[in-house]
């Protein structure tokens, strides 16, 4: 390990002569957290031309300082960026605002629909999420029963083509469930009470799942016609069939969950993830049996019935982890786009609930890096990726210390301010404060 | 009256009295043919029986009844041998023969739910089917009314009798009807609202009776029907404890219609002595279709499965005062078979009897008239065989008002019994018995049981077949007999004889054994309070939120719910000797209990009450839920009290209620003893309804501007009302008692105690403009803002808020979800703080609620703030802004002894609760939580299991 960084960084030793230094950063003396479970105490990291060209002890990677901007984080953290799955973080401003909210289009089967050219990428809700180390996000439109196609977007760019990190990864399906009368406050419209309902909404529930089923299998006979007429529901399909676009399955339930596995597995769907996921703790043989990934719902979440350990929420992710599943954390629920800025908190509750904290951050780093597909260019500390990372100068799981101060995002620092920190600085200053 | 039910052939007695009063159709039956009821065992009232005696009536009165009765002439005799009499029941609570007409007009009173002028009589629809289903269940009087309002005015005692509606009314004003639960749109729509105006409505009604200037229809029949017995639906345990405090407020005694649960409180219900309107609704569940879809029965729905028919034996047994209802039961027919389970788990027949026939009447004083056969009452009484509910029981006759109505016919009680069938050479056992009202005759071949095919019995004549073989024959003294076609052709002989040995089986019987009760009954339910311990707690590292800080190594001895001390080096001996529990804490933090200011957990039947912009009269405190599994969550998280707030749907919103999490104990004992009263204000987008949709832009307010007016207007009405009041108290009690009364207006209440600074304000609001606008209204009335809550603009307007003196009780990182948060910034607790301004973190969310510890971690990270200071507001400042702080917040000799043990750091993201204390008992620890699931995963394991056996 040590000689792989020695090598590699006599290689930058001397490249860096050459380049214009506004591209070209070192961060020294940190301890870096990789993301997948290592540490490197006492690092170096070179930032290059937007990626990571090294990274190691800081006695293996030799520098010059002239030809870089240099910082010293010394006794500092560094991590890769934080990866927020499963958001409509840029497509809605504020709640309560119609004229703000663009994340739900009309009608239950909307494949088609992208969320990319949505991204509002002037959003200041984003601003406040990306000071917090959050810098990429998986852009997602809700409703319905096919909500439609997410993309991955960095959190800093002038437009949405600028701020594109991995363009309609995935097309959203919200599985329709089975929700008992003790079953609350989850995501599909079928909470009621009575018994007579209950049967109604079973009903309800085969009809949704034969139309979808119907539209699958539509998309796949369409694809074979010789001269198809354009069709944009259809048309949409193409790359989920080809295995280059992502199912993610928002299902929660026991019987949900193997219900919609099951369905994507006889729709011939290559890439299955399961997003929210509550009960999968329960069935983890079978899931772990269809190597399927998991976006989990938020941790902070009371459980869904009277009945349930109080704990639950903050107890899955252990199981899922003890069980070998590869899951990542996401935010989904009220407040979040503005909760979502506590993401590695999520993950420092998983670390009071028995991970340790390189595992738990992996939960927000790699692995939503792997389920996402985009662990080829992120996720990491590693060297040929992308310098999407941070400087916090405490832990970054744990509240009292999580402190980011330095943020780089495709190599390029970005601000830490935002329109928070500025009406703080502001009123400091109106009342004479430090 | 066109139709005659199938079911019952309806025989009308020719006795009517007085039937002078109306037009005949046809010739007059004249009243003078006794009819006497002679050899038959006659239950006089519920607890006393005359063997073979006599009863004698003429028309719809009991003239005699004894062993000795002097039959005049003129008397129709009927020979009951073996058959017993007892009096009808009384159905005390019933809305099914009120039209659904809704006759609510704006005359009556202002409000819609207050119907006091409603008499049910006037709605009362005699449905001869719905009578006749009733009477067959031995129904002879039937208290109809109305509940869909809070005040029904009048309900009606009539009899189901089919003849002659205008002559079945027993009583058109037999007692008056409320309802504690009302649900619609308007004014109140919510169960604190209901309350407050039922309290009002009392107030009024006084008010009413002592001034002459105003008429008014709905307090006129008030008062005209107060002395009847009030009758009051609850639709829960609670809400009955709810009812009886109201009527002890008032003096009133009311009768409480139950859902069936007191039995989980039984104590706590004895205590009322209310009197009681029972149903008989235990639950039925279907069975489950697997493991997952079981989920769907919590612990304390299978709990409530396996104890609803011991309700009424418990309440028996404590004597507490019950009729029995058939509302709420999803079938009349089920009455019988639901009673039987009451009856099976151990209720008596004489309680049966009792609560279907004394109680009733006695609870609508007509116990003169019904509830027992004796000289001079109404003759409503049933002709029955076997033992009174017992297995054989069977009904023949009820005869009410005089009216026989046929059950079941009479003359197959003279075939009854086992018999053996002798013909063509084979002897075979024949049981002839009434099953659902049918003759029905069970041969026993081989040890196979076959039903006698079209069996029939006229007055003397028996027929039936039996595998092709048909009988026919009739009915002599000892035995039936007759000729038999046989299946060949050929014709035979036969006969039925009564069988003298003991040949059936006894029925297994099988017994109910009762569970514990939990409290709450249900998940995480205790089976009793934690004890009050003496605990030295050594070694900690100990927030004390005093002058002394955090120490480390540090012992705090608590003792009667109280600190005794908090020191280092607190001698262990001598607290040993004491009998301390000695807990050592070495690398754990121990604090005091947490203080959510802002809290909507544990309320019951809605959090609002948005039906006006002004509702200062509703209080939380009237509906503090104590079931809430949220309470036990909130321990989980350190949490030890909590202000339950009114929401922010109006300007001026309901009282609050400050409560502690004694998890387990009754609503009445969360109360925090000695809080100040405090009441819900609100400011901004919820108020002017701003996101209540499309349809709701007429309820003044609707802009800022308005909400200012609504403030000024209803204080200025406040002040005068107190002037009112001012200058009726000061008059001599002569000049007194000639004036009236002013009136007491509950709402006007609340606000003058805030200008007399004895009610303080907590305001919801976000922006400056309104935050400073609600600031100088107090400001010219003369008291402060006590605290703003939410306040997310609050560092915009903190060095007003510091000269107002106001406290303020935030977020710490909410933003966003309105327009009116846009400037909310995390930095706003560190900016009111280094102001000074006195600031907690609040919860407003249940989830979160468990996390304050994380949340107030949040100042250290957005501004800096130290790490205790940042402790503190979540406990020691919310606890003063509450004005509690001599008994919470801080660690010090003599406070409360709510006490959290963390195992690290509490602000750090790692720490967990270990135990929560309140009042020095441990409501919550890690053990004990794990004790609760084990617990639930077998209880619902045995429950389960026994409702898939019993089905």
């Amino acid at each position: 390990m040590v000689l792989r960084y020695l090598i590699l960084s006599f290689f930058i030793f001397f490249s860096l002569f050459s380049q214009e230094i506004d591209d070209r950063f070192v961060l020294s003396g940190g301890t870096a957290h990789i993301g997948n479970g290592e540490i490197i105490e006492n690092s170096t990291i070179i930032i290059d031309k937007g990626k990571i060209v090294a990274i190691g002890p800081s006695s293996s990677v030799i520098i010059n300082k002239k030809r870089a901007k240099f910082f010293d984080v010394t006794g500092k953290n560094i991590y890769p960026s934080l990866i927020l799955p499963n958001t409509t973080l840029g497509l809605v401003e504020i709640d309560a605002v119609r004229a703000t909210r663009d994340h739900r289009e009309v009608g239950q089967l909307n494949p088609n629909v992208r969320s990319q050219p949505a991204y509002n990428a002037e959003s200041i809700v984003v601003s406040t999420v990306r000071t917090n180390g959050i810098l990429l996000a998986q852009v997602t439109p809700r409703g319905g029963l096919i909500s439609g196609t997410s993309s991955i977007m960095a959190l800093d760019g002038w437009n949405w083509e600028d701020a594109t990190y991995l363009e309609d990864d995935g097309m959203h399906i919200n599985w329709p469930e089975d929700y008992h009368k003790n079953y609350w406050g989850h995501s599909h419209n079928f909470t009621s009470g009575s018994e007579e309902d209950h049967d109604e909404e079973r009903d309800e529930i085969l009809n949704y799942i034969d139309s979808l089923s119907q539209l699958f299998s539509e998309a796949q006979q369409y694809h074979l016609l010789p001269n198809p007429k354009p069709d944009l529901k259809l048309e949409s399909f193409k790359k989920l069939l080809d295995g280059k676009q992502t199912l993610y399955i928002h299902v929660n339930s026991v019987v949900g969950i193997k219900e919609s596995i099951l369905f994507a597995k006889h729709n011939n769907i290559e890439k299955i993830v399961l997003v929210g996921a509550s009960e999968s703790w329960r069935i983890t043989d079978f899931i772990l049996k269809h190597d399927i990934p998991i976006i989990l719902g938020r941790v902070h979440s009371l459980p869904t019935r009277t009945d349930d350990d109080i704990n639950q929420a903050y107890k899955t992710p252990k199981i899922l982890h003890d069980a070998g599943i590869t899951f990542c954390l996401d935010y989904q629920g009220d407040m979040e786009r503005m909760g979502s800025r506590n993401l590695p908190f999520l993950a420092g509750t998983t670390v009071a609930y028995g991970l340790s904290k390189e595992e738990a951050l992996k939960l927000i780093t790699l692995n939503p890096a792997k389920i996402l597909g985009i662990s080829d260019r992120t996720g990491t500390l590693e060297v040929g990726k992308d310098a999407n990372l941070f400087v916090s100068n405490g832990d970054v799981l744990n509240i009292l210390t999580n402190n980011v101060e330095l943020i780089f995002l495709k190599g390029k620092q970005v601000s830490i301010q935002n329109h928070q920190t500025e009406l703080y600085q502001k009123y400091l200053s109106k009342y004479n404060l430090k | 009256m066109k139709r005659l039910c199938n079911l019952i052939i309806i025989l009308f007695s020719s006795l009517m009295f007085a039937q002078d009063n109306f037009p005949l159709n046809g010739v007059k039956e004249t009243n003078q043919i006794y009819h006497a009821f002679i050899n038959v065992d006659i239950m006089i009232n519920y607890k006393d029986k005359i063997d073979n005696a006599t009863l004698l009536i003429k028309g719809s009165e009991i003239l005699e009844v004894g062993s000795k009765v002097k039959l005049p002439k003129g008397t129709i005799i009927h020979d009951f041998e073996g058959l017993t009499i007892c009096p009808s029941f009384i159905e005390i609570y019933n809305t099914e023969f009120q039209s659904t007409v809704n006759d609510n007009t704006e005359i009556d009173s202002w409000n819609s739910s207050i119907n006091s002028d409603y008499h049910a009589v006037n709605y009362l629809i005699l449905d001869p089917e719905k009578s006749t289903s009733y009477i067959k269940q031995g129904f002879g009087a039937i208290n109809s009314l109305s509940n869909n309002e809070i005040i029904n005015g009048t309900s009606v005692l009539f009899f189901p009798s089919l003849k002659k509606i205008h002559e079945s009314i027993i009583n058109k004003n037999s007692a008056i009807s409320f309802s504690l639960h009302r649900n619609r749109g308007e004014y109140p729509n919510s169960l604190m609202g209901s309350i407050a105006l039922l309290r009002q409505t009392f107030y009024d009604a006084q008010w009413y009776s002592q001034q002459k200037n105003h008429f008014n229809v709905s307090l006129e029949s008030f008062n005209q029907n107060k002395s009847l017995p009030k009758i009051i639906k609850t639709n829960d345990l609670q809400s009955i404890l709810r009812a009886d405090k109201i009527s002890s407020e008032f003096n009133e005694e009311f009768i409480i219609k139950t859902n069936g649960t007191e039995y989980q409180r039984i104590d706590d219900i004895k205590k009322t002595w209310a009197r009681l309107i029972v149903p008989l609704n235990f639950p039925e569940l279907d069975l489950p279709n697997g493991p997952y879809d079981s989920f769907q029965y919590s612990l304390s729905e299978l709990k409530h499965w396996e104890m609803a028919p011991f309700n009424t034996v418990m309440l028996s047994e404590k004597n507490i005062p019950f009729a029995i209802t058939t509302d709420g039961l999803d079938d009349l027919s089920d009455f019988s078979s639901k009673l039987n389970l009451a009856l099976s788990h151990g209720l008596s027949n004489t309680e049966a009897l009792k609560a279907l026939t004394y109680q009733p009447a006695n609870f609508l004083n007509t116990y003169k008239k019904l509830g027992s056969i004796s000289k001079g009452k109404i003759a409503n009484f049933l002709v029955f065989s076997g033992e009174l509910f017992g297995p054989d029981f069977i009904i023949y006759q009820n005869w009410v008002h005089g009216e026989k109505h046929i059950i079941n016919n009479l003359n197959n009680f003279k075939i009854l019994g086992d018999y053996y069938l002798f013909f063509n050479d084979e002897k075979i056992l024949v049981d002839l018995k009434i099953n659902d009202g049918n003759l029905v005759g069970i041969a026993r071949i081989d040890s196979t049981e076959i039903n006698l095919e079209s069996l029939k019995f006229l007055n003397h004549t028996l027929s039936f077949k039996i595998k092709g073989n048909m009988f026919s024959g009739i009915k002599g003294e000892n035995k039936i007999y007759g000729e038999v076609k046989l299946d060949n052709g050929n014709w035979s002989n036969w006969e039925l004889v009564k069988t003298v040995d003991q040949i059936k089986e006894e029925e297994e019987k099988i017994t109910f054994n009762r569970t514990p009760i939990l409290y709450p009954n249900m998940a995480y339910g205790l089976e009793k309070q934690p004890e009050q311990k003496s605990i030295l707690f050594t070694n900690a590292t100990v927030w004390t939120n005093e002058t002394r800080g955090v120490i480390e190594n540090c012992d705090v001895a608590i003792q009667n719910g109280k600190i005794l001390s908090v020191g280092q080096d607190l001698s262990t001996n001598i607290f040993k000797n004491k009998n301390f529990e000695i807990i050592d804490l070495t690398n754990k933090h121990l604090t005091s209990g947490i203080v959510d200011e802002h809290s909507h957990i544990a309320i019951s039947g809605g959090v609002n009450e948005s039906g006006q912009a002004v509702t200062s009269e509703v209080r939380i405190g009237d509906v503090i839920n104590a079931n809430d599994v949220n309470i036990y969550r909130q321990l989980s998280g350190g949490v030890t009290t909590a202000q339950l707030l009114h929401g922010s749907a109006n300007p001026i919103g309901g009282q609050s209620a400050i409560i502690k999490l004694r998890w387990g104990q009754l609503a009445g004992k969360l109360k925090f003893k000695n809080a100040k009263p405090f009441i819900k204000f609100a400011l901004g987008e919820n108020v002017k309804q701003s996101n209540w949709g499309d349809s709701k832009t007429t309820r003044y307010p609707q802009t800022r501007m308005g909400v200012e007016q609504i403030f000024y207007d209803r204080f200025i009405q406040a002040r005068n009302y107190e002037k009112v009041w001012n200058e009726y108290n000061k008059m001599s009690s002569w000049k007194k008692k000639n004036t009236p009364q002013p009136r007491k207006d509950l709402e006007l209440d609340a606000l003058v105690e805030i200008l007399n600074k004895k009610r303080f304000i907590t305001c919801h609001s976000y922006i400056q403009s309104e935050i400073n606008m609600l600031m100088h209204i107090a400001d010219s009335l003369g008291f402060k803002i006590n605290t703003f809550t939410h306040i997310l603009d609050g560092y915009k307007v903190a060095d007003k808020l510091k000269s107002h003196g106001a406290n303020a009780s935030t977020f710490s990182d909410w933003w966003a979800y309105k327009y009116e948060v846009n400037d909310a910034i995390p930095y706003n607790a560190a900016l009111l703080l280094k102001m000074g301004v006195n600031t907690s973190i609040n919860s407003d969310d249940a989830e979160m609620g468990r996390r304050l510890n994380q949340e107030a971690a949040k100042l250290v990270k957005y501004g800096g703030i130290s790490q205790e200071e940042a402790w503190k507001t979540v406990t020691l400042n919310p606890a003063k802004m509450l004005h509690i702080d001599q008994y919470v917040g801080s660690l010090r000799k003599n406070k409360d002894a709510d006490i959290v043990i963390w195992s690290d750091n509490p602000l750090s993201m790692y720490a967990i609760v270990e135990q929560t204390y309140v009042d020095g008992r441990c409501y919550y620890d890690l053990e004990s939580d794990a004790n609760h699931r084990e617990k639930i995963k077998i209880e619902t394991a045995r429950l389960l299991k026994k409702l898939m056996t019993e089905k």
